[in-house]
């Protein structure tokens, strides 16, 4: 996944890739154990607060400039430091519904990437980015707006406290 | 043509992925919904870290990267 991106042309995903590796390894040997001994609490009314803030900034600031890059990297960090608890308790066994359920959104999420990364190297290769668009060549025009981009960014900040269950913690 | 037939596709996926979380919705359903799922998952620390990682760079990629647009 990093090589593809030196593949693309962009070294600086390469660099983020390789970070992300380095980041599971880490996690994996246990390194560091953890970093918070008490987790940090907060309530549901200081993280939609925080969301509303975030999107305020991001939607302000200009994009692709480092002061943008900045931030993004400063909300990166920080979900990964406020993440990096031990596992708690014994593992569950999977259900056959949560292993029919990792297989059906696996076969979605490869063929999705398959697609695009289809679309990607035809259009390297056609020279065009026209003829074979990839997700962010549609999508990027809709952000060059400012709804458009508030929407995004909203949208993505939410996803993630979704994902990482942020709503349900007291 | 084949902008449409790439475009098709995205939208085959999207109404897929829309329909496959509306069907998982029922816990009679023999699969799992998205909450169920990510509950399991993000019981390893090691998971977290790679959704956290796939979260970040989605945003990252659409909001810090540049894409050289296309003159359509």
């Amino acid at each position: 996944m990093a090589s593809f991106q030196i593949f693309r042309g962009s070294n600086t995903d390469a660099i983020i890739f390789w970070s992300f590796t380095a980041l599971l390894v880490l996690s994996q040997f246990n390194l560091p154990r953890q970093i918070f001994i008490a987790q940090p609490k907060l309530s549901n009314n200081h993280k939609l607060s925080l969301v509303f803030a975030l999107t305020a900034a991001l939607v302000g600031i200009p994009r692709h400039t480092p002061l943008y890059g900045f931030v993004m990297l400063a909300i990166g960090v920080t979900a990964v430091v406020l993440n990096w608890q031990p596992d708690s308790g014994a593992k569950e066994r999977a259900t056959p519904r949560v292993s029919s359920a990792k297989l059906t959104w696996a076969v979605f999420g490869v063929g999705l990437c398959l697609w695009e990364l289809a679309a990607n190297v035809l259009g390297q290769l056609n020279n065009t980015l026209s003829e074979y668009p990839t997700i962010s060549v549609l999508v990027d025009p809709v952000l060059d707006s400012t709804i458009g981009q508030a929407a995004f960014v909203l949208l993505w900040l939410l996803s993630g406290m979704g994902f990482l269950r942020l709503w349900s913690r007291k | 043509m084949t902008r449409v037939i790439t475009v098709i596709g995205y939208l085959v996926f999207a109404i897929a992925g829309i329909i496959i979380w509306l069907a998982t919705q029922d816990r009679k359903r023999s699969t799992a919904s998205i909450p169920e799922l990510f509950h399991r998952i993000l019981h390893h620390r090691t998971t977290r870290i790679a959704v956290i990682c796939a979260w970040w760079w989605v945003g990252w990629h659409f909001l810090v990267s540049v894409v050289t647009q296309a003159d359509f």
